[in-house]
């Protein structure tokens, strides 16, 4: 499967707009994800392992809107991360 | 739910006094650079405007969401006092979410205070960068926490007794927290803006700020502060429409006396067209603003970044900088030279463009989510 990144968290993949993951459900993929971009964790994850609810997932253009980690993934599958956040 | 009749009795008849008070130095205030005194938001707690959209457990006055903004709309439209609703509602503001938090040592100790006026609060996020690039620190020292860093374009820091502020952990999170401006190593630094230029806008400077660990807020703060800065763009919409439905009656007024070519200006097409485009930017605004404000009130809101609500903001704040500029245009030297309002106005609708988050950086989160299809929030939620 596909991670893809725009905006504000490329910085914390290297610029990369796609990462390739091989995984077959969401909690792989995530943890993966973590371990090869581990700048990603404070910012995704809060202390207790949830994602932080600044950012949505959308799993093929679909709002994952509880992510669940038993997801099944398959290889053609593109999970986006969606983040917006403003002001102070 | 109260009508617009309703809500402007209700002002008047509960809050009139107070807001004629607050209003009569206003232009003296804007012309010397004086900050709104603090003993007025003691007497708007004192009378129950503070806390009027609190539950009445806690000394609220138990007002719904859809009412509190029009009483938003309401105060901006008669106070002559434009940084008074702003720097009162940042109060509000952090009461909700210290509310939200579900602990009762907070509620006591911070958000009925403030509910009575007796302390006041405002948020402390900015650091002129984006919040991924945040360098204020929170460190845990035992069983306290230690905060360095500082704070920029705080609005009523000045007269804020408490300040809701983020800093990173040493994982690098987010995480919120309360610092007191009596607090050692603080330092409240006044500065200017060009709007709002009497709501005590400042700089915090914060030097191993000990913090004890029951002001600490959870870990998750980048969403404890959008949350915040999601209800203060809603808040904001309803103070533009007021301030705009203020500046249009004061700009028709003017025109109705005004005389030109040996007669009433109002006469000339170009000026009623002019005052057309007014009108329609004024009802307009109030027609968005109003219908986002039941849809949140019925719990159809995404409490973090809801498209609507930011762009309720948006567009409210381009009509009120297209309502200055049309006032002008119309009004010529009169309101250049002869009435301060329409450039203290104008100076306001430009801090608007930066308040809650850019104009820019709304359009590009509203455009991402709309073109993932999350453009309406499909569920019921709090704001």
């Amino acid at each position: 499967m596909t991670f893809r990144f725009t905006g504000l968290l490329l910085r914390f993949v290297g610029y990369q707009r796609t990462t390739e993951i091989t995984a077959t459900n969401l909690a792989d993929a995530l943890r993966q994800l973590r371990e090869r971009f581990p700048q990603l964790r404070p910012v995704l994850w809060d202390e207790s392992g949830s994602l932080i609810r600044v950012h949505r997932l959308l799993l093929n253009g679909e709002l994952l809107s509880k992510p669940d980690d038993d997801v099944p993934l398959r290889d053609t599958d593109q999970i986006e991360v969606l983040t917006a956040i403003a002001g102070g | 739910m109260h009508t617009d009749v309703d809500v402007t009795e209700l002002v008047e008849q509960r809050w009139g006094a107070l807001l004629a008070r607050i209003s009569r130095a206003a232009d003296h205030r804007q012309l010397a650079g004086e900050v709104v005194p603090r003993e007025f938001f003691a007497m708007a707690g004192a009378s129950g405007l503070i806390g009027y959209a609190f539950p009445q457990d806690i000394g609220g006055g138990g007002a719904d969401l859809r009412t509190w903004g029009a009483v938003m709309e309401e105060l901006a439209r008669v106070c002559d006092e434009p940084a008074f609703p702003i720097v009162m509602s940042m109060g509000t503001g952090v009461a909700s979410v210290l509310q939200a938090c579900g602990r009762s040592d907070l509620v006591e100790h911070y958000v009925k205070p403030i509910v009575r006026g007796e302390r006041t609060a405002t948020l402390a996020f900015s650091e002129d960068a984006d919040p991924f690039s945040m360098r204020t620190e929170l460190r845990r020292t035992g069983d306290r926490y230690l905060l360095s860093g500082a704070k920029d374009f705080i609005t009523g820091a000045t007269t804020a007794d408490v300040f809701l502020t983020y800093g990173r952990d040493e994982a690098g999170r987010v995480v919120g927290c309360l610092v007191q401006s009596d607090d050692d190593g603080v330092e409240v630094l006044p500065a200017s803006g060009l709007g709002f230029r009497t709501s005590g806008m400042g700089r915090m400077v914060l030097r191993d700020v000990q913090i004890p660990a029951n002001r600490v807020l959870g870990t998750d703060g980048l969403t404890h502060a959008q949350r915040y800065l999601n209800h203060r763009r809603l808040i904001l919409a309803c103070l533009v429409t007021g301030m705009m439905r203020a500046l249009l009656a004061r700009c028709v007024t003017r025109l109705r006396t005004t005389v030109r070519h040996g007669g009433p200006v109002t006469e000339l097409p170009n000026v009623q067209a002019a005052i057309g485009r007014m009108h329609i930017a004024v009802e307009t605004t109030r027609a968005v603003v109003s219908s986002t404000l039941a849809r949140v009130a019925d719990g159809v809101v995404d409490p973090v970044f809801d498209v609507g609500i930011s762009a309720a903001k948006h567009f409210a704040t381009e009509q009120a900088l297209f309502l200055a500029t049309q006032a002008f245009r119309v009004l010529g030297g009169h309101a250049y030279y002869g009435d301060p309002r329409y450039g203290i106005f104008l100076q306001d609708c430009v801090a608007l463009l930066c308040a809650a988050g850019t104009q820019e950086l709304i359009e590009v989160n509203i455009g991402a989510l709309v073109t993932a299809g999350l453009g309406e929030p499909t569920e019921k939620s709090e704001v």
